[in-house]
Protein backbone atom coordinates (compact mmCIF):
# COMPACT_ATOMS: atom_id res chain seq x y z
CA UNK A 1 0.00 0.00 0.00
CA UNK A 2 1.09 3.40 -0.77
CA UNK A 3 0.75 6.94 0.58
CA UNK A 4 -2.31 7.60 -1.65
CA UNK A 5 -3.62 4.73 0.26
CA UNK A 6 -2.33 5.31 3.80
CA UNK A 7 -4.41 8.52 3.00
CA UNK A 8 -8.20 8.39 4.13
CA UNK A 9 -9.39 10.21 0.76
CA UNK A 10 -12.64 11.21 1.89
CA UNK A 11 -15.37 9.26 -0.38
CA UNK A 12 -17.34 11.88 -3.04
CA UNK A 13 -21.02 12.46 -1.53
CA UNK A 14 -24.03 10.47 -3.31
CA UNK A 15 -25.70 13.58 -4.05
CA UNK A 16 -23.28 15.57 -6.02
CA UNK A 17 -22.14 12.46 -7.63
CA UNK A 18 -25.56 11.24 -8.52
CA UNK A 19 -25.93 14.65 -10.27
CA UNK A 20 -22.31 14.83 -12.14
CA UNK A 21 -23.69 11.23 -13.66
CA UNK A 22 -26.86 13.25 -14.71
CA UNK A 23 -24.97 15.83 -16.43
CA UNK A 24 -23.10 12.68 -18.43
CA UNK A 25 -26.31 11.68 -19.02
CA UNK A 26 -27.53 14.61 -20.79
CA UNK A 27 -24.22 15.37 -22.37
CA UNK A 28 -23.57 12.27 -23.51
CA UNK A 29 -26.16 9.31 -23.40
CA UNK A 30 -29.25 11.97 -24.62
CA UNK A 31 -27.07 12.86 -28.03
CA UNK A 32 -27.92 14.81 -30.92
CA UNK A 33 -29.37 12.23 -32.68
CA UNK A 34 -31.96 11.30 -30.05
CA UNK A 35 -33.01 14.92 -29.06
CA UNK A 36 -33.61 15.48 -32.72
CA UNK A 37 -36.16 12.23 -32.77
CA UNK A 38 -37.88 13.21 -29.63
CA UNK A 39 -38.40 16.76 -30.83
CA UNK A 40 -39.40 15.71 -34.27
CA UNK A 41 -42.12 13.41 -32.01
CA UNK A 42 -42.87 16.49 -29.83
CA UNK A 43 -43.58 18.14 -32.55
CA UNK A 44 -46.87 16.02 -33.57
CA UNK A 45 -48.84 17.58 -30.78
CA UNK A 46 -48.17 21.03 -31.89
CA UNK A 47 -48.98 20.18 -35.49
CA UNK A 48 -52.27 18.64 -34.51
CA UNK A 49 -52.64 21.63 -31.94
CA UNK A 50 -52.41 24.03 -34.49
CA UNK A 51 -54.28 21.78 -37.56
CA UNK A 52 -57.32 21.96 -35.14
CA UNK A 53 -57.41 25.37 -34.33
CA UNK A 54 -57.15 26.65 -38.48
CA UNK A 55 -59.69 23.49 -39.76
CA UNK A 56 -61.69 22.43 -37.07
CA UNK A 57 -61.72 24.74 -34.04
CA UNK A 58 -64.59 24.18 -31.15
CA UNK A 59 -64.13 24.10 -27.44
CA UNK A 60 -60.53 24.65 -26.90
CA UNK A 61 -60.37 23.35 -23.11
CA UNK A 62 -61.88 20.06 -24.08
CA UNK A 63 -59.60 19.86 -26.85
CA UNK A 64 -56.57 20.21 -24.26
CA UNK A 65 -57.71 17.78 -21.89
CA UNK A 66 -58.52 15.56 -24.85
CA UNK A 67 -54.93 15.75 -26.08
CA UNK A 68 -53.39 15.49 -22.14
CA UNK A 69 -54.92 12.16 -21.94
CA UNK A 70 -55.01 10.56 -25.06
CA UNK A 71 -51.52 11.52 -26.67
CA UNK A 72 -49.69 13.20 -23.92
CA UNK A 73 -50.40 10.63 -21.29
CA UNK A 74 -51.50 7.07 -23.21
CA UNK A 75 -48.37 7.57 -25.95
CA UNK A 76 -46.10 10.37 -24.79
CA UNK A 77 -45.77 9.84 -21.49
CA UNK A 78 -44.85 6.32 -22.05
CA UNK A 79 -43.33 6.23 -24.84
CA UNK A 80 -40.38 9.01 -23.94
CA UNK A 81 -39.81 6.96 -20.19
CA UNK A 82 -39.74 3.41 -22.80
CA UNK A 83 -37.14 5.01 -25.38
CA UNK A 84 -34.93 6.38 -22.68
CA UNK A 85 -35.14 4.51 -19.40
CA UNK A 86 -34.48 1.36 -20.87
CA UNK A 87 -31.32 2.43 -23.40
CA UNK A 88 -29.95 4.85 -20.67
CA UNK A 89 -28.83 1.96 -18.67
CA UNK A 90 -28.82 -0.08 -21.58
CA UNK A 91 -27.30 1.47 -23.89
CA UNK A 92 -24.34 2.30 -21.23
CA UNK A 93 -23.69 -1.90 -20.59
CA UNK A 94 -23.91 -2.59 -24.36
CA UNK A 95 -20.81 -0.07 -24.98
CA UNK A 96 -18.92 -0.81 -22.02
CA UNK A 97 -18.78 2.28 -20.73
CA UNK A 98 -20.25 2.03 -17.61
CA UNK A 99 -17.54 0.52 -16.35
CA UNK A 100 -15.47 3.92 -15.97
CA UNK A 101 -18.62 4.98 -13.80
CA UNK A 102 -18.52 1.65 -11.97
CA UNK A 103 -14.59 1.41 -11.23
CA UNK A 104 -15.09 4.93 -9.22
CA UNK A 105 -15.91 5.44 -5.52
CA UNK A 106 -19.83 5.39 -6.04
CA UNK A 107 -22.61 2.93 -4.78
CA UNK A 108 -23.70 1.55 -7.92
CA UNK A 109 -27.40 2.71 -6.62
CA UNK A 110 -26.32 6.34 -7.25
CA UNK A 111 -25.12 5.93 -10.79
CA UNK A 112 -28.10 4.25 -11.60
CA UNK A 113 -30.17 6.72 -9.80
CA UNK A 114 -28.44 9.40 -11.47
CA UNK A 115 -29.50 8.38 -14.95
CA UNK A 116 -32.80 7.05 -13.95
CA UNK A 117 -33.47 10.60 -12.44
CA UNK A 118 -32.22 12.28 -15.45
CA UNK A 119 -34.25 10.37 -18.03
CA UNK A 120 -37.18 11.35 -15.44
CA UNK A 121 -36.13 15.30 -15.83
CA UNK A 122 -35.88 15.30 -19.47
CA UNK A 123 -39.15 13.41 -20.49
CA UNK A 124 -40.84 15.63 -17.17
CA UNK A 125 -39.17 18.96 -19.13
CA UNK A 126 -40.25 17.68 -22.83
CA UNK A 127 -43.75 17.26 -21.37
CA UNK A 128 -43.89 20.19 -19.56
CA UNK A 129 -42.85 21.90 -22.33
CA UNK A 130 -44.66 21.08 -25.50
CA UNK A 131 -47.77 20.46 -22.90
CA UNK A 132 -47.83 24.62 -22.87
CA UNK A 133 -47.35 25.56 -26.30
CA UNK A 134 -50.52 23.16 -27.07
CA UNK A 135 -52.13 24.55 -23.91
CA UNK A 136 -51.32 27.89 -25.71
CA UNK A 137 -53.02 27.09 -29.36
CA UNK A 138 -55.41 24.90 -27.56
CA UNK A 139 -57.06 27.38 -25.10
CA UNK A 140 -56.98 30.60 -26.81
CA UNK A 141 -59.47 29.26 -28.91
CA UNK A 142 -61.50 30.28 -26.30
CA UNK A 143 -60.98 33.34 -26.00
CA UNK A 144 -57.17 34.87 -24.23
CA UNK A 145 -58.76 35.29 -21.02
CA UNK A 146 -59.33 31.31 -20.88
CA UNK A 147 -55.93 31.12 -21.02
CA UNK A 148 -55.23 32.55 -18.17
CA UNK A 149 -58.86 31.56 -16.23
CA UNK A 150 -57.41 27.90 -17.15
CA UNK A 151 -53.80 27.51 -16.00
CA UNK A 152 -54.71 25.48 -12.78
CA UNK A 153 -55.85 22.61 -15.40
CA UNK A 154 -52.56 23.60 -17.67
CA UNK A 155 -50.51 23.09 -14.03
CA UNK A 156 -52.21 20.03 -12.75
CA UNK A 157 -52.08 18.26 -16.28
CA UNK A 158 -48.53 18.78 -15.99
CA UNK A 159 -48.39 17.35 -12.52
CA UNK A 160 -50.16 14.41 -13.83
CA UNK A 161 -47.50 14.50 -16.97
CA UNK A 162 -44.45 14.59 -14.60
CA UNK A 163 -46.51 11.74 -12.20
CA UNK A 164 -46.29 9.40 -15.21
CA UNK A 165 -42.79 10.38 -16.39
CA UNK A 166 -41.15 9.34 -13.15
CA UNK A 167 -43.20 6.11 -12.57
CA UNK A 168 -42.59 4.92 -16.23
CA UNK A 169 -39.06 5.68 -16.09
CA UNK A 170 -38.66 3.73 -12.91
CA UNK A 171 -40.81 0.76 -14.75
CA UNK A 172 -38.85 0.96 -18.07
CA UNK A 173 -35.36 1.16 -15.86
CA UNK A 174 -36.02 -2.34 -13.79
CA UNK A 175 -36.49 -3.60 -17.43
CA UNK A 176 -33.18 -1.99 -18.25
CA UNK A 177 -30.94 -3.14 -15.18
CA UNK A 178 -32.62 -6.37 -15.36
CA UNK A 179 -33.10 -7.79 -19.19
CA UNK A 180 -30.28 -7.86 -21.84
CA UNK A 181 -33.05 -7.47 -24.22
CA UNK A 182 -35.82 -5.20 -22.52
CA UNK A 183 -37.17 -3.76 -25.63
CA UNK A 184 -39.47 -6.20 -26.71
CA UNK A 185 -41.20 -6.36 -22.83
CA UNK A 186 -40.69 -2.68 -22.32
CA UNK A 187 -43.07 -2.17 -25.37
CA UNK A 188 -45.32 -4.94 -24.48
CA UNK A 189 -45.97 -3.32 -21.25
CA UNK A 190 -46.22 0.21 -22.02
CA UNK A 191 -48.35 -0.28 -25.50
CA UNK A 192 -50.08 -3.68 -24.46
CA UNK A 193 -50.82 -4.11 -21.18
CA UNK A 194 -50.75 -0.11 -19.80
CA UNK A 195 -52.93 0.54 -23.05
CA UNK A 196 -55.03 -1.87 -23.31
CA UNK A 197 -55.84 -3.20 -19.78
CA UNK A 198 -56.52 0.32 -18.89
CA UNK A 199 -59.35 0.59 -20.66
CA UNK A 200 -60.72 -2.80 -20.52
CA UNK A 201 -64.18 -3.30 -18.61
CA UNK A 202 -64.64 -4.40 -14.88
CA UNK A 203 -61.88 -3.44 -12.33
CA UNK A 204 -59.35 -4.81 -14.78
CA UNK A 205 -57.64 -1.27 -15.08
CA UNK A 206 -56.76 -1.05 -11.42
CA UNK A 207 -53.94 -3.51 -12.24
CA UNK A 208 -52.81 -0.82 -14.73
CA UNK A 209 -50.78 2.37 -13.84
CA UNK A 210 -52.84 4.26 -16.35
CA UNK A 211 -55.67 4.34 -14.55
CA UNK A 212 -54.65 6.31 -11.54
CA UNK A 213 -52.78 8.30 -13.67
CA UNK A 214 -56.21 9.33 -15.47
CA UNK A 215 -57.92 9.00 -12.18
CA UNK A 216 -55.72 12.23 -11.05
CA UNK A 217 -57.31 13.71 -13.79
CA UNK A 218 -60.89 12.73 -12.35
CA UNK A 219 -60.98 10.07 -16.06
CA UNK A 220 -62.08 7.15 -15.95
CA UNK A 221 -61.55 3.87 -18.10
CA UNK A 222 -62.85 4.39 -21.77
CA UNK A 223 -64.28 1.36 -22.16
CA UNK A 224 -66.00 0.46 -25.09
CA UNK A 225 -67.58 -2.45 -27.29
CA UNK A 226 -69.96 -5.15 -26.05
CA UNK A 227 -68.37 -6.11 -23.03
CA UNK A 228 -68.38 -3.13 -21.63
CA UNK A 229 -72.36 -2.92 -22.05
CA UNK A 230 -71.73 -6.47 -19.73
CA UNK A 231 -69.45 -5.26 -17.27
CA UNK A 232 -69.61 -2.08 -17.16
CA UNK A 233 -66.40 0.47 -16.68
CA UNK A 234 -65.71 1.47 -13.27
CA UNK A 235 -65.10 5.09 -12.17
CA UNK A 236 -61.73 6.69 -11.38
CA UNK A 237 -60.01 6.49 -8.17
CA UNK A 238 -60.14 8.91 -5.83
CA UNK A 239 -57.24 11.62 -6.26
CA UNK A 240 -55.87 10.43 -2.95
CA UNK A 241 -56.13 7.07 -3.60
CA UNK A 242 -54.39 7.18 -7.02
CA UNK A 243 -51.50 9.33 -6.07
CA UNK A 244 -50.79 6.97 -3.15
CA UNK A 245 -51.09 4.35 -5.26
CA UNK A 246 -48.58 5.78 -7.79
CA UNK A 247 -46.33 7.21 -5.10
CA UNK A 248 -45.84 3.99 -4.16
CA UNK A 249 -45.47 2.08 -7.45
CA UNK A 250 -42.95 4.20 -8.17
CA UNK A 251 -40.72 4.15 -4.65
CA UNK A 252 -40.90 -0.12 -4.84
CA UNK A 253 -39.92 0.66 -8.72
CA UNK A 254 -37.01 2.72 -8.44
CA UNK A 255 -35.89 1.12 -4.97
CA UNK A 256 -36.71 -2.02 -7.05
CA UNK A 257 -34.29 -0.92 -10.35
CA UNK A 258 -31.50 0.27 -7.71
CA UNK A 259 -31.17 -2.69 -5.66
CA UNK A 260 -31.10 -5.21 -9.54
CA UNK A 261 -28.53 -2.89 -10.84
CA UNK A 262 -26.59 -2.22 -7.65
CA UNK A 263 -26.39 -6.23 -7.41
CA UNK A 264 -26.32 -7.73 -10.49
CA UNK A 265 -23.01 -8.60 -12.53
CA UNK A 266 -22.01 -7.25 -16.04
CA UNK A 267 -20.25 -8.21 -18.05
CA UNK A 268 -18.49 -5.39 -19.24
CA UNK B 1 -1.13 -6.99 -1.92
CA UNK B 2 -3.25 -9.01 -5.03
CA UNK B 3 -4.39 -11.87 -3.64
CA UNK B 4 -6.44 -15.07 -4.75
CA UNK B 5 -7.42 -18.25 -2.94
CA UNK B 6 -8.83 -20.80 -5.09
CA UNK B 7 -10.87 -18.00 -7.09
CA UNK B 8 -13.12 -19.36 -10.14
CA UNK B 9 -15.19 -17.81 -11.74
CA UNK B 10 -17.64 -18.63 -14.58
CA UNK B 11 -20.17 -17.66 -16.86
CA UNK B 12 -23.05 -20.07 -17.44
CA UNK B 13 -20.95 -23.25 -18.69
CA UNK B 14 -17.76 -21.34 -19.52
CA UNK B 15 -15.21 -20.85 -16.51
CA UNK B 16 -13.31 -18.20 -17.44
CA UNK B 17 -10.92 -18.38 -14.05
CA UNK B 18 -10.33 -21.63 -12.39
CA UNK B 19 -9.17 -22.27 -9.07
CA UNK B 20 -6.40 -19.39 -9.07
CA UNK B 21 -4.49 -18.90 -5.77
CA UNK B 22 -1.66 -16.08 -5.82
CA UNK B 23 -0.64 -14.12 -4.13
CA UNK B 24 1.52 -10.69 -5.58
CA UNK B 25 4.11 -8.70 -3.96
CA UNK B 26 4.54 -4.80 -3.72
CA UNK B 27 5.69 -3.53 -7.36
CA UNK B 28 4.85 -4.56 -10.93
CA UNK B 29 3.23 -7.59 -11.09
CA UNK B 30 2.67 -8.31 -15.15
CA UNK B 31 -0.24 -10.87 -16.22
CA UNK B 32 0.59 -12.58 -19.37
CA UNK B 33 -1.63 -15.73 -20.94
CA UNK B 34 -2.69 -15.92 -24.80
CA UNK B 35 -6.12 -14.01 -25.82
CA UNK B 36 -8.47 -15.79 -23.84
CA UNK B 37 -6.80 -16.74 -21.08
CA UNK B 38 -9.03 -15.31 -18.48
CA UNK B 39 -6.85 -11.84 -17.88
CA UNK B 40 -9.66 -9.64 -17.83
CA UNK B 41 -11.78 -11.80 -15.91
CA UNK B 42 -9.32 -11.95 -13.27
CA UNK B 43 -8.33 -8.18 -14.18
CA UNK B 44 -12.28 -7.68 -13.37
CA UNK B 45 -12.85 -9.62 -10.55
CA UNK B 46 -9.80 -7.73 -8.92
CA UNK B 47 -11.25 -4.14 -10.04
CA UNK B 48 -14.75 -5.20 -8.30
CA UNK B 49 -16.41 -5.26 -11.23
CA UNK B 50 -17.35 -9.06 -11.24
CA UNK B 51 -18.06 -11.32 -8.15
CA UNK B 52 -16.64 -14.68 -7.59
CA UNK B 53 -18.40 -17.88 -8.08
CA UNK B 54 -15.73 -19.24 -5.55
CA UNK B 55 -13.53 -18.74 -3.27
CA UNK B 56 -11.83 -14.92 -2.78
CA UNK B 57 -10.17 -11.83 -3.69
CA UNK B 58 -8.55 -9.48 -1.91
CA UNK B 59 -6.58 -6.07 -2.61
CA UNK B 60 -4.78 -4.67 0.28
CA UNK B 61 -6.43 -7.59 2.24
CA UNK B 62 -10.10 -6.30 1.32
CA UNK B 63 -12.37 -7.96 -0.81
CA UNK B 64 -12.95 -5.27 -3.89
CA UNK B 65 -16.67 -5.68 -4.99
CA UNK B 66 -18.99 -2.69 -3.69
CA UNK B 67 -15.69 -1.60 -1.43
CA UNK B 68 -16.25 2.15 -2.33
CA UNK B 69 -12.62 3.06 0.34
CA UNK B 70 -11.31 0.46 -2.46
CA UNK B 71 -12.20 1.81 -5.27
CA UNK B 72 -11.15 5.56 -4.23
CA UNK B 73 -7.69 4.78 -4.76
CA UNK B 74 -7.98 2.57 -7.84
CA UNK B 75 -6.88 3.52 -11.22
CA UNK B 76 -8.32 0.86 -13.39
CA UNK B 77 -7.28 0.72 -17.62
CA UNK B 78 -9.93 -1.64 -19.25
CA UNK B 79 -8.70 -3.63 -22.07
CA UNK B 80 -11.99 -2.71 -24.53
CA UNK B 81 -11.56 0.50 -26.55
CA UNK B 82 -15.17 2.40 -25.76
CA UNK B 83 -15.50 5.66 -24.61
CA UNK B 84 -18.40 8.63 -24.42
CA UNK B 85 -17.07 9.44 -28.10
CA UNK B 86 -18.44 12.96 -27.94
CA UNK B 87 -16.45 14.52 -25.02
CA UNK B 88 -12.82 15.70 -24.78
CA UNK B 89 -10.32 13.63 -23.74
CA UNK B 90 -10.05 16.84 -20.97
CA UNK B 91 -13.70 16.68 -20.31
CA UNK B 92 -13.80 12.91 -19.70
CA UNK B 93 -10.63 12.78 -17.78
CA UNK B 94 -11.76 15.51 -15.66
CA UNK B 95 -15.62 14.42 -14.63
CA UNK B 96 -13.71 11.17 -13.75
CA UNK B 97 -11.79 12.48 -11.51
CA UNK B 98 -14.47 14.21 -10.22
CA UNK B 99 -16.14 10.91 -8.94
CA UNK B 100 -13.52 10.58 -6.86
CA UNK B 101 -15.27 13.98 -4.87
CA UNK B 102 -12.25 16.17 -5.86
CA UNK B 103 -13.57 19.90 -6.58
CA UNK B 104 -14.39 21.16 -10.75
CA UNK B 105 -10.85 23.36 -10.58
CA UNK B 106 -8.12 20.65 -9.33
CA UNK B 107 -10.07 17.99 -11.32
CA UNK B 108 -9.93 19.96 -14.26
CA UNK B 109 -6.08 20.64 -13.21
CA UNK B 110 -5.33 16.73 -12.30
CA UNK B 111 -6.57 16.00 -15.84
CA UNK B 112 -4.39 17.94 -17.70
CA UNK B 113 -1.46 16.58 -15.65
CA UNK B 114 -2.24 13.20 -16.78
CA UNK B 115 -3.16 13.90 -20.19
CA UNK B 116 0.19 15.39 -19.91
CA UNK B 117 1.95 12.47 -18.71
CA UNK B 118 0.74 10.14 -21.87
CA UNK B 119 1.57 13.00 -24.11
CA UNK B 120 -2.38 13.91 -25.01
CA UNK B 121 -1.73 17.59 -24.38
CA UNK B 122 -2.37 18.81 -27.66
CA UNK B 123 -5.24 17.11 -28.31
CA UNK B 124 -6.61 18.33 -24.84
CA UNK B 125 -10.27 19.36 -26.95
CA UNK B 126 -10.67 17.22 -29.77
CA UNK B 127 -13.29 14.84 -29.03
CA UNK B 128 -12.19 11.75 -28.25
CA UNK B 129 -13.59 10.30 -31.48
CA UNK B 130 -11.36 11.54 -33.79
CA UNK B 131 -8.16 10.32 -31.54
CA UNK B 132 -6.03 7.30 -33.56
CA UNK B 133 -6.02 3.66 -31.72
CA UNK B 134 -2.67 4.72 -29.74
CA UNK B 135 -3.72 7.97 -28.31
CA UNK B 136 -7.32 6.15 -26.95
CA UNK B 137 -5.40 3.52 -25.31
CA UNK B 138 -3.42 6.41 -23.92
CA UNK B 139 -6.73 8.09 -23.05
CA UNK B 140 -7.65 4.87 -21.10
CA UNK B 141 -4.10 5.14 -19.48
CA UNK B 142 -4.58 8.66 -17.95
CA UNK B 143 -8.25 8.46 -16.74
CA UNK B 144 -6.85 6.02 -14.95
CA UNK B 145 -4.14 8.12 -13.42
CA UNK B 146 -5.60 11.17 -12.65
CA UNK B 147 -6.73 10.94 -9.18
CA UNK B 148 -3.01 9.53 -7.83
CA UNK B 149 -4.30 5.96 -7.40
CA UNK B 150 -2.91 3.44 -4.62
CA UNK B 151 -3.41 0.78 -6.86
CA UNK B 152 -3.17 0.50 -10.77
CA UNK B 153 -4.36 -2.35 -12.97
CA UNK B 154 -4.07 -1.94 -16.75
CA UNK B 155 -5.57 -4.30 -19.10
CA UNK B 156 -3.63 -4.82 -22.61
CA UNK B 157 -2.60 -0.89 -21.85
CA UNK B 158 0.25 -1.03 -24.73
CA UNK B 159 -1.87 -2.76 -27.27
CA UNK B 160 -2.12 -0.69 -30.42
CA UNK B 161 0.93 2.13 -29.32
CA UNK B 162 3.54 2.85 -31.76
CA UNK B 163 7.02 1.34 -30.15
CA UNK B 164 8.09 4.74 -28.72
CA UNK B 165 5.03 5.13 -26.91
CA UNK B 166 5.37 1.70 -25.62
CA UNK B 167 8.45 2.83 -24.29
CA UNK B 168 7.44 5.88 -22.88
CA UNK B 169 4.40 4.30 -21.55
CA UNK B 170 6.32 1.06 -20.05
CA UNK B 171 8.75 4.03 -18.16
CA UNK B 172 5.76 5.58 -17.07
CA UNK B 173 4.64 2.67 -15.16
CA UNK B 174 7.52 2.03 -13.61
CA UNK B 175 8.12 5.65 -12.29
CA UNK B 176 4.80 5.19 -10.80
CA UNK B 177 5.71 1.49 -8.94
CA UNK B 178 8.46 3.38 -7.99
CA UNK B 179 6.52 6.35 -5.79
CA UNK B 180 4.96 3.08 -4.14
CA UNK B 181 1.90 2.37 -6.53
CA UNK B 182 0.74 -0.97 -6.93
CA UNK B 183 0.74 -1.81 -10.35
CA UNK B 184 -0.65 -4.80 -12.16
CA UNK B 185 -0.52 -4.95 -15.60
CA UNK B 186 -1.77 -7.68 -18.11
CA UNK B 187 -0.45 -8.67 -21.55
CA UNK B 188 0.32 -11.85 -24.44
CA UNK B 189 3.61 -10.54 -24.81
CA UNK B 190 6.18 -11.43 -22.90
CA UNK B 191 8.95 -9.54 -24.05
CA UNK B 192 6.40 -6.05 -23.00
CA UNK B 193 6.19 -7.31 -19.49
CA UNK B 194 9.65 -8.18 -19.12
CA UNK B 195 10.85 -4.68 -19.75
CA UNK B 196 8.51 -3.65 -17.03
CA UNK B 197 8.98 -5.68 -14.48
CA UNK B 198 10.81 -9.60 -13.04
CA UNK B 199 7.29 -10.94 -11.54
CA UNK B 200 4.88 -12.68 -13.71
CA UNK B 201 1.68 -14.33 -13.28
CA UNK B 202 1.59 -16.71 -15.95
CA UNK B 203 -1.99 -18.04 -16.82
CA UNK B 204 -3.99 -20.05 -19.50
CA UNK B 205 -7.65 -20.96 -19.81
CA UNK B 206 -8.28 -19.94 -16.40
CA UNK B 207 -5.38 -21.65 -14.25
CA UNK B 208 -2.31 -19.99 -12.99
CA UNK B 209 0.25 -22.06 -15.20
CA UNK B 210 3.33 -20.48 -13.00
CA UNK B 211 4.40 -17.62 -10.84
CA UNK B 212 7.76 -15.88 -10.47
CA UNK B 213 10.66 -14.13 -12.09
CA UNK B 214 10.85 -13.69 -15.95
CA UNK B 215 13.84 -15.53 -15.90
CA UNK B 216 12.35 -18.79 -15.12
CA UNK B 217 9.62 -18.58 -17.51
CA UNK B 218 11.94 -17.97 -20.02
CA UNK B 219 13.33 -21.57 -19.32
CA UNK B 220 10.19 -22.81 -19.65
CA UNK B 221 9.79 -21.55 -22.89
CA UNK B 222 13.71 -22.40 -23.83
CA UNK B 223 12.43 -25.79 -22.38
CA UNK B 224 9.44 -26.28 -25.39
CA UNK B 225 10.50 -27.96 -28.51
CA UNK B 226 10.42 -25.46 -30.99
CA UNK B 227 8.81 -26.74 -34.42
CA UNK B 228 10.72 -25.90 -37.86
CA UNK B 229 8.55 -26.45 -40.99
CA UNK B 230 11.23 -27.68 -43.76
CA UNK B 231 10.61 -28.05 -47.38
CA UNK B 232 13.60 -29.67 -49.32
CA UNK B 233 14.23 -32.52 -51.19
CA UNK B 234 15.58 -36.26 -49.88
CA UNK B 235 13.03 -35.30 -46.70
CA UNK B 236 14.04 -38.70 -45.17
CA UNK B 237 17.26 -38.16 -45.31
CA UNK B 238 17.41 -34.84 -43.84
CA UNK B 239 15.09 -36.03 -40.97
CA UNK B 240 17.64 -38.37 -39.99
CA UNK B 241 20.89 -35.80 -40.68
CA UNK B 242 18.93 -33.84 -38.05
CA UNK B 243 18.14 -36.68 -36.05
CA UNK B 244 21.79 -37.52 -34.77
CA UNK B 245 22.12 -34.38 -32.86
CA UNK B 246 20.71 -33.84 -29.21
CA UNK B 247 18.97 -30.96 -29.28
CA UNK B 248 16.43 -32.60 -31.88
CA UNK B 249 13.94 -34.51 -29.97
CA UNK B 250 11.67 -35.32 -33.49
CA UNK B 251 11.44 -35.34 -36.82
CA UNK B 252 7.89 -36.21 -38.36
CA UNK B 253 7.60 -36.38 -42.37
CA UNK B 254 4.20 -34.48 -43.33
CA UNK B 255 3.43 -34.58 -47.21
CA UNK B 256 6.15 -32.76 -49.05
CA UNK B 257 7.64 -30.70 -46.03
CA UNK B 258 9.09 -32.33 -42.57
CA UNK B 259 8.67 -30.65 -38.91
CA UNK B 260 11.40 -30.97 -36.55
CA UNK B 261 11.05 -30.20 -33.15
CA UNK B 262 14.28 -29.12 -31.73
CA UNK B 263 15.09 -27.87 -27.97
CA UNK B 264 17.81 -25.55 -29.52
CA UNK B 265 16.20 -23.38 -32.11
CA UNK B 266 19.49 -21.49 -32.69
CA UNK B 267 21.23 -23.92 -33.32
CA UNK B 268 19.09 -26.03 -34.91
CA UNK B 269 18.09 -23.12 -37.91
CA UNK B 270 22.21 -22.87 -37.97
CA UNK B 271 22.94 -26.82 -38.43
CA UNK B 272 19.94 -26.68 -41.35
CA UNK B 273 21.53 -23.29 -43.12
CA UNK B 274 25.06 -25.61 -42.49
CA UNK B 275 23.64 -28.44 -44.33
CA UNK B 276 21.90 -25.98 -47.30
CA UNK B 277 25.24 -24.45 -47.68
CA UNK B 278 27.17 -27.22 -47.98
CA UNK B 279 25.37 -28.59 -51.17
CA UNK B 280 24.31 -31.32 -49.41
CA UNK B 281 20.42 -30.86 -49.02
CA UNK B 282 18.62 -28.66 -51.27
CA UNK B 283 16.00 -26.83 -48.74
CA UNK B 284 13.67 -24.82 -50.49
CA UNK B 285 11.65 -22.79 -47.35
CA UNK B 286 12.28 -22.54 -43.79
CA UNK B 287 9.26 -22.00 -40.98
CA UNK B 288 8.89 -21.41 -37.67
CA UNK B 289 5.33 -23.14 -36.39
CA UNK B 290 6.10 -21.92 -32.58
CA UNK B 291 6.82 -17.84 -33.04
CA UNK B 292 4.04 -16.61 -30.67
CA UNK B 293 2.88 -17.24 -27.12
CA UNK B 294 0.57 -20.19 -27.76
CA UNK B 295 2.70 -22.70 -28.76
CA UNK B 296 4.12 -21.88 -25.20
CA UNK B 297 1.00 -22.30 -23.28
CA UNK B 298 0.30 -25.78 -25.17
CA UNK B 299 3.05 -26.88 -24.37
CA UNK B 300 3.05 -25.74 -20.79
CA UNK B 301 -0.73 -27.15 -20.39
CA UNK B 302 0.22 -30.57 -22.04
Amino acid sequence: MNDAMKKDRPLPGSLASGWLVARLFFRVSLGRRRILWIALAMLIPVAMAIYWRIAEGGDGTAFFTEMTVNLFLQFFALGLPLYLGVSAIRDEIEDKTIVYLFARPLHRAVVLGGKIFSVALVVSFALALILSIVYAIAVSADGFAEVGKQLPRLVLHMGVLAMAAITYTALFSVFGVLLRKPMILAILVGFGWEAVVSNLPGAFPRLTLLYYLKSLLGLGPEASGMMSLLIPPIDPAPFTTAFTVLAVATVLLFTAALTIGSRKEYRI
Amino acid sequence: MFQATGLTKWFGQVIAVNDLTFESRAGIVGLLGPNGAGKSTLIKLLCGQLRPSKGEVKVDGQPPWGNRRLLSSLGYCPEHDRFYEDLTPLHFVSLLTRLHGYPADQADEMARKALELVELSARLESPIRTLSHGMRQKLKVAQALSHDPGWLVLDEPLSGMDPVSRARMIRLFRDKAGEGTAVLVSSHVLHELEAMTEDILLINRGRLLAQGQVGAIRELIDAHPHRIALRADRLRDLGRELLKHDDVVRVEVSGERIIVETRSPDACYTRIGELAAGGDFQVQSMLSLDDNLEAVFRYLVK
